[in-house]
């Protein structure tokens, strides 16, 4: 954030290299080198898992089954069949994706525990199935690990080797945190419903990274048959399970710096304290627990606490302001809709009740439509409807004579609709900035390896997208508040991003469910001086809200429904005097 | 080939108790344990202990083994669930009682030893009893008492409703005056006297062994999600196919691949209806 504190990280990343790159100059016997090139090795496998553990959130307690396929693939090829150990490792890598995708196909769907217990099975299936296949594997008399050919068949040489790839294992997993699809991957961990919102395709996400943290155990586990140099199914006991996930969740999700400390320090203290070494899992176990109790969000989080408290940052409350010329400058530039969205009679039953009973509007570019009516009459039903969490029981949506009724959430995303939430849901650990880039997730098209890789078509995409959620943010009037962190932001402030969110999506309709709930009188001018902007710069904006002189105010066209059925629909003016929409909902 | 059968039938039996004590902690927490196994684990451990080492009659060690079963339920919910649940983030149950289960088998096979120890007889019976031996009907007599036991406790008993209950709307009870964290402790030291009981029914059968517990844990929970989430007719059902499966398997194509058929049906099942045999179709939270 800050010049100093990048300086002070450059710092020690210079020093962490230069230290790493000179250790077995340094080290003090073959042991602690033997040591440095472990911690290098299973730093490679728990880099790729902290992307699905610390950032997508999935709890994988398997990956030693992954580590142990790459492990056997490497021996059989590079030793059995006498492969050069170099393209044996490429493929070893190859044999970890592809299992981490006949693991991640089936069991991603399913929920949490599912999940754990899957891939917890998963490692047992696979230590059945080398102790089976006698042939291939050894049994459980087990293989010779091979060593790799010079420069890298000494010691020092193995260490280098391991040090460069998990060196290129951190570049790659720093480049996806930065990236859009970090940004991604933490929303389906956060809030998986904003996930689907901006258009994330979260299953498909989750199993690309999974993919990902299969190529590193296959490689990682090819690189530990070489270091062990021999290798038993015993080699592979569900204990390294644990310790590659307790190394990530004592670092702290979202962090790549500490789960790297965690695994530095996990793996070198039960070597030097041989009580640990005998405690073995007992240690882990209550590690995990003491982290899960007393800091949940891991060390890595405790120290930037800490040092916030040293340092206290100024969080003074900023008021809202919004520069409504300049969002719509902003929104005017992105394109306008050309054709309205058509509601045809439709209909929502769950079970017996009818929650939305044959309604019918247009929501047309460039026009306020708002929706009103008494609690339970089906407003946030038919915003359900529109944005693709339900299915309509009967009835059309039509967008250019083309009936959308069935596309998934995602789908709704590219097609240009954005949408608010009743209860802000944002990304409470990223900042302001990062909450509104979320919301360009479908623009943008770099894929997973291209941002692992920072290619740089990766780069100049995420600057547009960046430059253009600064110039959002300062349009509704956060943009003094940018780079803090969405939990720090009061109510009103949270109302105001999740519409920036929207509104990078480069929308051509948007549906604010209740925007005004909670704000002041003030906030209320501001939100409509928004709410204007957008409209005037030719978006459809589709308001449902409970302060009705605010509707009436702001929205060019009134529907208002009842137990699920419009009852009156027309201009502002015809709505607001009319006996029926008084009589139930308005009052006299 | 009967034996076959009763063999499958008692170690699904096994399992299927397992997938009960799953759903007596789920009723009330809406947690899945890791820990569900090793209480059972436990609970064959400190009976062997008692009547082998401290050489206490077989009833005694009964005892012993609910009451330690009972200790770890209760320490369960105290060390891993009471706290955890407080706070919002779901997946961290799963966290604090892998923690929990990971140091208690790592404990046990400290102190007890890491090879399986068999379990003593409990009824006085020759050893040539072949489907009539005790290691059979025992824990398929106690998985199905114990189902029994369940469901006059949830339809007869007012803490029954209690648990029921919580298990409809935690919050609506709490809002009804029902002291929701007491009903959750009991409900983790009843879970966890009968996963005793269960693991020293089934003693004879497994041995009393360390590692016995995550291979419960595992099991047990495939029979529960077979069964269906929340159904204890679900459990014992899914309990009973998978260790049919898992011994007509083994018959016929020898016993190496027995966790690769068992996770297999899971899938199968999974696929094929997420909710399981007996469970309840949930509507999908918005």
């Amino acid at each position: 954030m800050n010049t100093s504190s990048n300086r002070t990280r450059l710092l020690a990343l210079v020093l962490g290299i230069c230290a790493a790159a000179t250790l077995p100059f340094w080290a003090g016997d073959q042991y602690q080198l033997h040591l440095a090139a472990l911690i290098a090795v299973y730093w490679i496998l728990i880099s790729g898992l902290n992307i699905v553990v610390g950032f997508t959130g999935q709890l994988s307690i398997g990956h030693v089954g992954l580590l142990s396929i790459g492990a056997y693939g490497f021996c059989i090829l590079a030793g059995k069949m006498e492969m050069n150990p170099y393209l044996a490792l490429v493929i070893s890598g190859g044999l970890g994706g592809i299992c981490g995708l006949a693991l991640g196909l089936p069991s991603l769907r399913l929920p949490g525990f599912y999940f754990a217990m899957a891939t917890m099975a998963f490692a047992l299936i696979v230590n059945e199935i080398i102790l089976a296949q006698v042939d291939l594997t050894g049994g459980g008399i087990g293989l010779v690990g091979p060593l790799f050919t010079e420069p890298f068949e000494s010691p020092s040489g193995f260490y280098y080797l391991a040090a460069i790839l998990a060196g290129f294992a951190t570049w790659m997993t720093w480049n996806i945190a930065r990236s859009m699809w970090g940004k991604g991957l933490i929303a389906i961990r956060d809030n998986p419903v904003t996930a689907q919102a901006v258009g994330v395709p979260v299953f498909r996400a989750k199993l690309v990274a999974f993919v990902f943290s299969g190529v590193l155990a296959g490689v990682s586990g090819g690189l530990f048959a070489s270091l062990q140099s021999y290798i038993t199914p015993d080699t592979f006991v569900f204990d390294l399970s644990m310790f590659f996930f307790v190394c990530i969740i004592i670092g702290g999700r979202g962090s790549i710096v500490g789960p790297f400390l965690g695994t530095v320090v996990l793996t070198a203290l039960p070597e030097m304290v041989a009580s640990l070494a005998k405690l073995g899992n007992f240690f882990y176990g209550l590690l995990l627990l003491i982290v899960v109790l007393v800091i949940p969000e891991g060390i890595g989080r405790m120290i930037q606490l800490i040092y916030e408290r040293i340092r206290p940052r100024e969080i003074a409350s900023i008021p809202i302001q919004p520069e409504p010329e300049k969002l719509h400058q902003v929104l005017r530039a992105s394109g306008q809709a050309h054709a309205a969205i058509e509601v045809k009679h439709i209909s929502k039953h769950f079970g017996g009740v009818a929650a939305v009973d044959d309604v019918s509007l247009t929501l047309s570019p460039g026009e306020v439509h708002g929706l009103i009516g008494p609690n339970g009459s089906g407003k946030t039903t038919i915003l359900n409807l529109l944005s693709g969490y339900y299915e309509p029981s009967a009835g059309d949506l039509l967008y250019q004579n083309q009936d959308f009724g069935k596309t998934t959430v995602q789908q709704r995303a590219r097609m240009g609709i954005a949408r608010t939430f009743q209860k802000p849901r944002l990304l409470p650990e990223l900042t302001v900035l990062e909450n509104a880039m979320v919301g360009a997730w479908s623009e943008s098209t770099s894929g997973f390896m291209a941002s692992a890789l920072a290619l740089p078509h990766v780069g100049a995409e995420d600057r547009i997208v960046r430059e253009r959620a600064v110039e959002l943010l300062q349009g509704v009037g956060l943009g003094a508040v940018m780079h803090r962190r969405a939990n720090l932001l009061d109510h009103a402030q949270q109302r105001f991003l999740e519409i920036a969110r929207g509104l990078a999506l480069r929308p051509k309709f948007i549906l604010l469910d209740e925007p005004a709930g909670g704000l002041t009188s003030v906030e209320i001018e501001h939100l409509g001086s928004v709410i204007r902007a957008i409209s005037k710069a030719g978006i459809g904006v589709l308001l449902v809200e409970h302060h009705t002189d605010f509707v009436f105010r702001v929205c060019d066209k009134v529907t208002t429904l009842n137990v699920g059925r419009m009852i009156k629909h027309g201009t502002a003016e015809q709505v607001r005097h009319d006996p029926e929409v008084i009589r139930v909902y308005l009052g006299a | 080939m009967l034996t076959v059968l009763v063999t499958g039938l008692a170690i699904g039996m096994v399992y299927g108790a397992v997938a009960l004590v799953y759903n007596v902690m789920f009723s009330t927490s809406k947690v899945l344990s890791v820990t569900t196994g090793h209480i059972s684990m436990l609970g064959g451990v400190f009976g062997a202990w008692f009547i082998i080492n401290l050489q206490l009659p077989w009833y005694v060690g009964l005892a012993g083994a609910v009451v330690v079963g009972a200790v770890f339920g209760w320490l369960t919910d105290v060390l891993a669930i009471r706290r955890v649940l407080a706070r919002s983030d779901e997946h961290l149950w799963l966290l604090s009682t892998l923690a929990v289960a990971t140091m208690v088998q790592q404990g046990v096979g400290l102190w007890w030893g890491t090879e399986p120890t068999p379990f003593p007889r409990l009824i006085d019976q020759a050893f040539g009893a072949g489907m009539a031996d005790q290691k059979f009907w025992l824990p398929i007599i106690l998985a199905i008492l114990m189902a029994i036991g369940l469901e006059l406790f949830y339809r007869r008993t007012l803490y029954g409703k209690l648990f029921l209950a919580m298990s409809e709307d935690a919050f609506a009870a709490r809002a009804r005056g029902v002291s929701t964290d007491r009903i959750r402790a009991m409900s983790y030291v009843l879970s966890g006297a009968l996963g005793g009981l269960a693991g020293f029914a089934a003693g004879q059968l497994t041995f009393a062994y360390f590692a016995l517990g995550l291979t419960l844990t595992l099991n047990g929970f495939i029979a529960l999600a077979v069964g269906g989430l929340g159904s204890n007719i679900g459990a014992l059902v899914g309990g009973a196919l998978l260790g049919l499966l898992n011994a007509y398997a083994t018959y016929w194509f020898g016993g190496e691949y027995q966790q690769t058929i068992s996770v297999g049906l899971l899938m199968v099942v999974l696929l094929l209806k997420p909710e399981g045999l007996f469970g309840s179709k949930r509507v999908r939270p918005v």
